[in-house]
C-alpha cells in the first residue's frame, strides 16, 4: 500500500485495538439482532389499523432527517481528527451506538408506517419497508426442482405451490 | 484504444474487453429471458466454454416472462383546457397490466401524490372506471444510515479521507432506483378498486434523467398483474394534472405486452478447480446478466476477463464464476437463505445458492462485480442531466465471514491494497469506498454475506443504472456513460484481490 495513504487496517495498531474490536463486534451483533426484531415486529402489524396522523409523522420524519445529517456531520468531524486506529474504532463504535438508539426511538414513534414524507423518503423507515418487501418476495417466490438434464446442463421448473409450500397470504 | 493502460500478463487487453462492451450494447436490452438476454447468455456460454480448464455449467430455469411490446399515451380535451395529441412517455411500468392493441380510453382523474406513509386502498376510489394520474415521491435517500464506511481510495488522499468524502457525498442521494425500492405503486390495489390504468409521474428529476427508467424491478406477475401503467416526467405530469383539473380530458393509454408462461432463462456458471490442499474452500466470483443497459450488466464481462486470466495461473482454491439470471424479476427467483446473517438485502444469486448449497457453505468469500466503469451523472443547478465530472464511487462491501475472529479484515485489506496496486501501476483505480453493511447491502453480494461468506462486493449505484439508454440515444444503452479506463482498472483491482485471497489461509478470512 502506498506510504502516503493511511488505512484503518494497516496502521499497525491492531493489537491496541483488540478489546475495542471485540466490543464493536458485540455491538454490531446486538444491533443486527435488534433490527431483525424490529423488522419482524413491524411486518406483523396491520397498517390500516395503525394509521397515524399525517402532519405529526411528516414533522417527525423531517426531524429525523435533520438528525441524520447532524449525526453524519459529527461522525465526519470526529473521524477527520482521529489520531490512530484505536480512536477510529472507538468513534465508529459510538456511531453505531448512536444509530441504534436513534433507530430504536424512531421506530417506537413511527411504528410500521412506511416511506416518504412529502418529498423526502424517510430513510430509516424506508429500510424497514424494503426489508419487508425482500422478505415477502423471497418467502413467496416459487421453489424449483430439476426436471431434466445432467451435471453440465440442468433444466428447472417451479414446484406448484401445493407441492412445494402452502399458499401464503398476499398483501 | 491501443496503447492502453498497464495490464497483468494474461489478462485480456482493454481493447478486447471494450470490444465486448460494444458487442453487449448491440444485443439490445436484456430483460430477463428476453431475446437480447438470451443472446448474451449464449455468448457467455460460448466464451466460457473456450477457456481451458473451465468446467461450464448451465441452469435453464422455466419462468413466466412479461415483455412490453408497444406503449404510448395520448390526450383529447377541449382546446381551451390545453392541447390534444400524443403525450411523451418516460417508459412503461414493468410487469404491470397490459392493454389491447388500441389501448384503453378513459377520463383522466388526478389522485395527487401517492406516499406509502398512511396509504389506504381508498386512495384509488375516485378513479374507479377511469385512468388515474399518480405522482410518486422524489426518490431521495440518505446513506448516512445502514452502512459504515471503513476506508477507501482517492487519488492523493488518505484512506480515511476517502471514506469521509464518500460519507459527505452519500448523505443525500436522489436516484430513480429508490422509487421502486421504497415507494412502488400498488397497482394490484388499483385494479381491485376498478381503476383501468395508471399514469405514474416522476418528481424532482429532469426528463432526461427519468427517461427509459425500467422501474420498479420487483413487480409480481403471477396471475395478478394489476393495472397497465406508464411513467411520465415531472413537467408532463404537471400538464396532465392541469388537464385533469379542467374535467373533460380523455386519455388513451396503450401498453401491449407478451406474457409467456413457460419461458426459459439461463444462469451460466462454472469453476476453475484449484490444486491447493483445501481447494474446496473456494471463492465465488459473481454477478447478474439481465437488465436494461450496458452499465447494469457488464459485470459478466469482468468475470470473463478474470476467468481467462486465472485459467492460466496456478490456483490454490476453486474459483467459481456465477452469472445469475433473475435480477430483474426477483419475485420469481429470489430465495430465502437459511439461517441468514442479518442484512437488509437479497438478490438473484440466492436462487443458485439454494440449489447448490454445498458450494457456498464451504466457500470462504464472495467477490461481486457489478456496474463497471461508471461515470457520475446528475441534474445540475440548471436542471440539466449531465456528467458531474466525477466517477461513481466504487462502493464495495468488504466483510469477513460469519465467524470472524480476526482483528484484521482480510477482505478489506486485500481489496484496498489491490486498488493501490492498480493505481501504482498507472492504471485508473477510480475512487473507492470500503464499507460494512449495517445492515444495508445493495447488490448481488448480499445473499453471499447473509450465507456467512466474507465479501468484496462492488455495487456502484449510478443514477442511470435502470435506464435503458438515454433519451437522445437509447440505442447506446448508456455505453456512452462508461469510462473504459476505469472499467479496466476495476477489473485489474479484482484480479489482484482474488490473487491475494487465493493465497491466504482459510483461517484468515
Amino acid at each position: 500500500m502506498a506510504d502516503e495513504t493511511r488505512s484503518f487496517d494497516s496502521s499497525g495498531a491492531a493489537d491496541q485495538a483488540a478489546e475495542l474490536g471485540k466490543r464493536v463486534q458485540e455491538m454490531m451483533a446486538n444491533y443486527f439482532d435488534w433490527l431483525q426484531h424490529a423488522t419482524s415486529a413491524g411486518g406483523s402489524t396491520n397498517l390500516n389499523s395503525r394509521l397515524l396522523n399525517y402532519t405529526t409523522l411528516n414533522s417527525r420524519l423531517l426531524n429525523y432527517a435533520t438528525e441524520h445529517v447532524n449525526a453524519a456531520s459529527t461522525l465526519i468531524s470526529k473521524l477527520s481528527r482521529a489520531a490512530d486506529l484505536q480512536e477510529v474504532v472507538k468513534i465508529q463504535m459510538e456511531f453505531v451506538q448512536t444509530q441504534m438508539t436513534m433507530f430504536n426511538t424512531r421506530t417506537k414513534k413511527i411504528d410500521d408506517a412506511v416511506a416518504a414524507a412529502g418529498n423526502l423518503v424517510g430513510s430509516f423507515v424506508s429500510l424497514l419497508s424494503w426489508q419487508k418487501v425482500l422478505q415477502d418476495l423471497a418467502r413467496n417466490s416459487p421453489k424449483y426442482t430439476q426436471t431434466s438434464g445432467d451435471d453440465r446442463m440442468r433444466t428447472w421448473s417451479a414446484v406448484p405451490p401445493h407441492e412445494g409450500h402452502p399458499p401464503r397470504e398476499r398483501r | 484504444m491501443t496503447g492502453g493502460p498497464p495490464s497483468l500478463p494474461g489478462l485480456p487487453s482493454i481493447d478486447e474487453v471494450w470490444a465486448w462492451h460494444l458487442n453487449l450494447a448491440g444485443m439490445g436490452t436484456r430483460y430477463t429471458g428476453s431475446p437480447g438476454h438470451v443472446r448474451f447468455t449464449k455468448w457467455l456460454q460460448q466464451e466460457f466454454s473456450a477457456i481451458p480448464g473451465f468446467q461450464l455449467r448451465t441452469d435453464t430455469i422455466v419462468f413466466q416472462r412479461w415483455l412490453a411490446e408497444d406503449y404510448s399515451l395520448s390526450i383529447a380535451q377541449d382546446p381551451a383546457a390545453g392541447r390534444s395529441g400524443p403525450v411523451e412517455v418516460s417508459y412503461y411500468y414493468p410487469y404491470s397490466g397490459a392493454t389491447p392493441q388500441g389501448g384503453i380510453t378513459g377520463r383522466l382523474v388526478n389522485l395527487g401524490q401517492y406516499t406509502p406513509l398512511g396509504y389506504t386502498r381508498a386512495f384509488w376510489e375516485a378513479a374507479k372506471g377511469e385512468i388515474a394520474l399518480v405522482r410518486v415521491p422524489q426518490p431521495t435517500f440518505s446513506f448516512d444510515i445502514g452502512q459504515i464506511p471503513i476506508g477507501g481510495f482517492e487519488q492523493n488522499d488518505s484512506s480515511l479521507q476517502a471514506a469521509l468524502d464518500y460519507l459527505t457525498d452519500a448523505s443525500v442521494v436522489t436516484n430513480a432506483v429508490f422509487q421502486g425500492m421504497f415507494a412502488a405503486v400498488p397497482l394490484q390495489h388499483a385494479m381491485q378498486a376498478g381503476v383501468r390504468g395508471v399514469i405514474c409521474v416522476w418528481t424532482g428529476m429532469s426528463d432526461d434523467q427519468v427517461a427509459n427508467q425500467y422501474n420498479p424491478f420487483t413487480t409480481k406477475l403471477v396471475g395478478d398483474p394489476g393495472c397497465p401503467a406508464l411513467w411520465v416526467g415531472d413537467q408532463t405530469g404537471e400538464f396532465l394534472a392541469r388537464s385533469a383539473r379542467a374535467g373533460n380530458a380523455q386519455v388513451t393509454l396503450t401498453l401491449t405486452a407478451s406474457i409467456t408462461p413457460n419461458a426459459t432463462t439461463d444462469t451460466v456458471w462454472g469453476v476453475l478447480p484449484g490444486t491447493g490442499a483445501d481447494h474446496g474452500r473456494g471463492l465465488i466470483v459473481n454477478t447478474h446478466t439481465d437488465g436494461p443497459s450496458v452499465p447494469e450488466e457488464n459485470g459478466a464481462l469482468g468475470l470473463l476477463a478474470l476467468a481467462r486470466y486465472f485459467a492460466q495461473r496456478q490456483r490454490n482454491r476453486d474459483l467459481y464464476f456465477v452469472m445469475a439470471t433473475g435480477h430483474f424479476q426477483l419475485p420469481q427467483f429470489m430465495q430465502d437463505i437459511p439461517n441468514p446473517r442479518m442484512v437488509v438485502g437479497n438478490d438473484a444469486i440466492s436462487w443458485w445458492m439454494t440449489n447448490y448449497p454445498g458450494i457456498y457453505q464451504t466457500a470462504l468469500a464472495g467477490l461481486t462485480i457489478e456496474h463497471l466503469g461508471c461515470t457520475q451523472w446528475a441534474d445540475n443547478a440548471n436542471g440539466q442531466y449531465a456528467p458531474t465530472g466525477e466517477y461513481e464511487w466504487g462502493a464495495t462491501y468488504t466483510t469477513q465471514n460469519r465467524d470472524f475472529t480476526n482483528l484484521t479484515n482480510l477482505e478489506q485489506r486485500a481489496y484496498l491494497d489491490a486498488v493501490h496496486g492498480t493505481n501504482s501501476s498507472g492504471a485508473n483505480a477510480g475512487r473507492v469506498v470500503a464499507m460494512l453493511p449495517a445492515p444495508v447491502f445493495f447488490g448481488e453480494g448480499a445473499p453471499l454475506y447473509a450465507g456467512g461468506l466474507g465479501t468484496v462486493s462492488m455495487c456502484p449505484v449510478p443514477s442511470y443504472l435502470l435506464q435503458a439508454g438515454s433519451r437522445a440515444h437509447p440505442e447506446r444503452l448508456n455505453l456512452d456513460k462508461l469510462d473504459p479506463q476505469l472499467m479496466y482498472g476495476q477489473i485489474l483491482s479484482f484480479a489482484r484481490t482474488i490473487s491475494t485471497l487465493d493465497a491466504a489461509q482459510a483461517a484468515d478470512f
